[in-house]
């Protein structure tokens, strides 16, 4: 959905029209929870959070002007409320080997990119995305699934555009490696058994 | 080179970056066909990560808001300018909650029109004083200088010198006077309006005497 239709949603949520807010709900809830999910990873919550952050364009359907996509001022609502549940969530050791795969493995030896490209699978790229930071796993979130350019996510992770090619820099290294060692791990030491 | 190259991949991957940076990564990849590998792990990650879409509903939540809408509120901006209109919307409002009809709105404008006409008529002659003659007659009086004044009215042919005569005979001085209606209001010493009134009757130029307390108000 484009921003001139989320607009014309918008003109008429303004006006309380239930049915507008459901069409807009609908066109963007899956894409908001698949960010929120991939953040918090807990899915009641992510629930939760996707339908008060459209609760928020109920009430406030006017702050959207469409100078950015919505999908993305969408985000920058759901990550302020993805925040403030952190702050709630008592700490865990979901990232405490992320250091340690970054480090373990070796980089940039050759055909090295060839095989994760051919032999990474959904189930492992998710396993590895949990592995990273908060940060760095939103920013590869933001790039690659969102589709979003340098500025925008800098925009979202209210950061400096470097940082933002910091950050995916050294998320690439940790997936790239923590990827190669679940497939070393499944194939017996060897990348023969981990075929997609 | 290298370390712009690893900076434009991503954005080279998912299509946001610009014509000329995309130029350069296509040119970097023509001359490092080892590069090549890592586009496509990129490519593949980006794959895998679009299709890995959490199944749930496009209602995931809806309920959750819908519920809050109708039980929290607040309505949406204008809703609730609704709930509390300013002062010309509620002016507004209450004209279109008289207005008829649309098929009748001609005749009632047109009667709107003539009510404002009149009242427009009333206004100015409220305000329309004339001549201070007019005033004499059509304003109610109000005590000005406390009287009695004797109110003359002389015959059509009485001439001005015969009146003033008959006035120094009374002793009488002119207060007010004379009005399109032809009324003189004369002072006379006190406590001899009674003789001077029998006098000024007695004459053969006054048509009319009577005896008033004030004069007329005149502005």
């Amino acid at each position: 959905m484009d921003n001139e239709e989320v607009l014309r949603l918008l003109g008429r949520i303004e006006h309380a029209d239930e049915a507008a807010f459901r069409e807009l709900y609908r066109a963007f809830s899956r894409r908001l929870y698949a960010y929120v999910l991939r953040q918090h990873g807990d899915p009641a919550q992510a629930e939760e959070i996707v339908a008060d952050t459209l609760y928020e364009v109920w009430r406030r359907p006017s702050v959207f002007r469409g100078d950015a996509q919505f999908s993305t001022w969408l985000i920058g609502i759901a990550r302020n409320k993805v925040l403030m549940a952190f702050r709630s969530r008592k700490p865990d050791d979901k990232h405490e080997d992320i250091a340690d795969v970054a480090e373990v493995v070796p980089s940039e030896e050759a055909g090295a990119f060839e095989m994760l490209a051919q032999q990474q699978r959904h189930k492992g790229v998710r396993h590895c995305m949990d592995k990273l930071s908060d940060e760095h796993r939103e920013c590869i979130h933001l790039v690659f699934y969102e589709g979003m350019g340098l500025a925008e996510v800098a925009g979202v992770q209210a950061c400096p555009e470097n940082t933002v090619k910091t950050r995916l820099f050294h998320a690439r290294q940790k997936l790239k490696n923590c990827l190669k060692l679940l497939l070393q791990s499944e194939g017996g030491g060897t990348l023969a058994g981990a075929a997609p | 080179m290298k370390s712009k190259f690893d900076e434009l991949l991503p954005f080279y991957v998912n299509g946001t970056l610009p014509e000329a940076d995309r130029a350069w990564v296509d040119q970097y990849l023509g001359k490092h066909p080892s590069a090549a590998a890592e586009l496509r792990w990129y490519q593949s990650l980006q794959t895998k990560l679009r299709e890995d879409v959490p199944e749930v509903s496009s209602e995931v939540g809806m309920e959750r808001a819908l519920h809050r809408i109708r039980t929290e509120g607040p309505a949406p901006q204008l809703a609730r300018r609704a709930a509390a209109p300013t002062l010309f919307e509620r002016v507004g409002e209450f004209f279109r909650s008289i207005s008829p009809q649309p098929m009748l709105r001609p005749a009632f404008i047109g009667a709107l029109a003539v009510v404002a006409l009149q009242g427009a008529v009333i206004v100015e002659l409220m305000f329309d004083r004339g001549d201070e003659s007019s005033q004499l007659r059509a304003i109610a009086p109000k005590v000005t200088d406390k009287g009695p004044y004797l109110k003359l009215n002389f015959k059509p042919d009485a001439k001005e010198a015969d009146i003033r005569i008959l006035l120094v005979e009374v002793q009488g001085s002119l207060a007010a006077g004379p009005g399109q209606l032809g009324d003189y209001y004369v002072r006379v010493p006190a406590s001899k309006e009674s003789t001077v009134e029998a006098k000024l009757k007695a004459s053969p130029i006054v048509d009319a005497v009577a005896v008033v307390d004030a004069l007329p108000a005149q502005e």
